[in-house]
């Protein structure tokens, strides 16, 4: 016991940070507690920018004031892709690294990435009406957006459906890793085959499509949505803990009472 | 007013920037509720004398 003493009182030698810091739960919800004041503030402020610089853009000389849709849409789709890549990558820091925070982080995203595919389909919509004259079209951009949708929705129920742990952790993994297929699928759709949704305008080689009296805006709302995304998917993630820690404590209750 | 601002297409604006900010603001209401009830859930078993097992096995963040 000495000997464990007088080891803790030396100065332990600095240590890079690692992933593997974070293994500890408890470790991990001091760091999101203290991660995410800023994060929000960081959210606030870009939204508070993106939403100006938005409402006193210019009118578009084809589209007119409906370009406000825009500024709303296209961060949404952005960010319905990058969440199912964050979970793509969590699952595979379940099945290859099996980190202990992998299964947190796939939980925690996968209804925001599906409020965020909700919202692309909205606005597109809202847009497309104007625009293209229909609110709906079966493209190849339009319904692998859909499909995504679908996944997330899959995703969701198969993770309250499946009761033991572990079981459901492979499983997600698995199920997330095989529907990541749809996301080059997304991206390319409107490159690979003939559909009524515009090509890439921004995300392209050589200079965006766009002047930059929109292209300012919407990268600023495209900053605050990603704001947006840290800031819910580490109070997802810090949930998804405290639910796993109640429920080990109910557990326990329990077997204590028999 | 809104079609001063938003031309003809207040129509679908509107919608669009409302749907948003309430999926969004849902979004942050919901995941905040469910932390708090967690906190009581937690604190409510604590009462009831259930410890975390990181209490008996030893110190969290070792």
């Amino acid at each position: 016991m000495s000997d464990i003493s007088a080891k803790s009182r030396r100065p332990a030698p600095p240590k890079p940070a690692s992933i593997w810091d974070y293994a500890n739960p408890t470790r991990f919800l001091g760091l999101a507690n203290a991660v995410l004041p800023w994060l929000a503030g960081a959210m606030a402020l870009a939204f508070a920018a993106g939403l100006w610089l938005s409402f006193t853009a210019p009118e578009d000389y084809q589209q007119g004031r409906s370009v406000l849709i825009m500024f709303i849409h296209v961060p949404a789709a952005w960010l319905s892709m990058m969440c199912y890549s964050v979970m793509a990558l969590a699952g595979l820091g379940t099945l290859v690294w099996r980190h202990p925070l992998a299964d947190v982080s796939l939980r925690a995203a996968a209804p925001i990435g599906a409020a965020f595919t909700f919202l692309a389909l909205v606005t597109g919509s809202l847009w497309g009406k104007p625009m293209w004259g229909t609110w709906w079209v079966w493209d190849a951009r339009l319904t692998s957006v859909l499909v995504l949708f679908i996944i997330y929705m899959g995703i969701i129920a198969l993770a309250r459906a499946i009761e033991d742990p572990l079981t459901a952790a492979r499983s997600l993994a698995i199920v997330t890793l095989v529907g990541f297929v749809n996301i080059p699928i997304i991206k390319f759709s409107v490159d690979w085959w003939n559909t009524l949704h515009q090509p890439a305008s921004v995300s392209r080689f050589g200079r965006p499509a766009m002047d930059a009296a929109f292209l300012h805006p919407l990268l600023t709302m495209a900053l605050a949505y990603t704001l947006l995304f840290f800031t819910l998917h580490l109070m997802a993630m810090r949930n998804e803990i405290l639910r796993r820690r109640v429920r080990s404590m109910r557990m326990m209750a329990a077997r204590e009472a028999s | 007013m809104f079609a001063h601002v938003f031309g003809h297409y207040a129509a679908y604006i509107i919608p669009a920037y409302g749907v948003s900010a309430a999926v969004i603001l849902g979004m942050i209401v919901v995941t905040r509720m469910q932390y708090r009830q967690r906190l009581k859930e937690i604190e409510a078993l604590e009462k009831q004398g259930v410890g975390r097992r990181s209490k008996s096995e030893g110190k969290p963040g070792k």
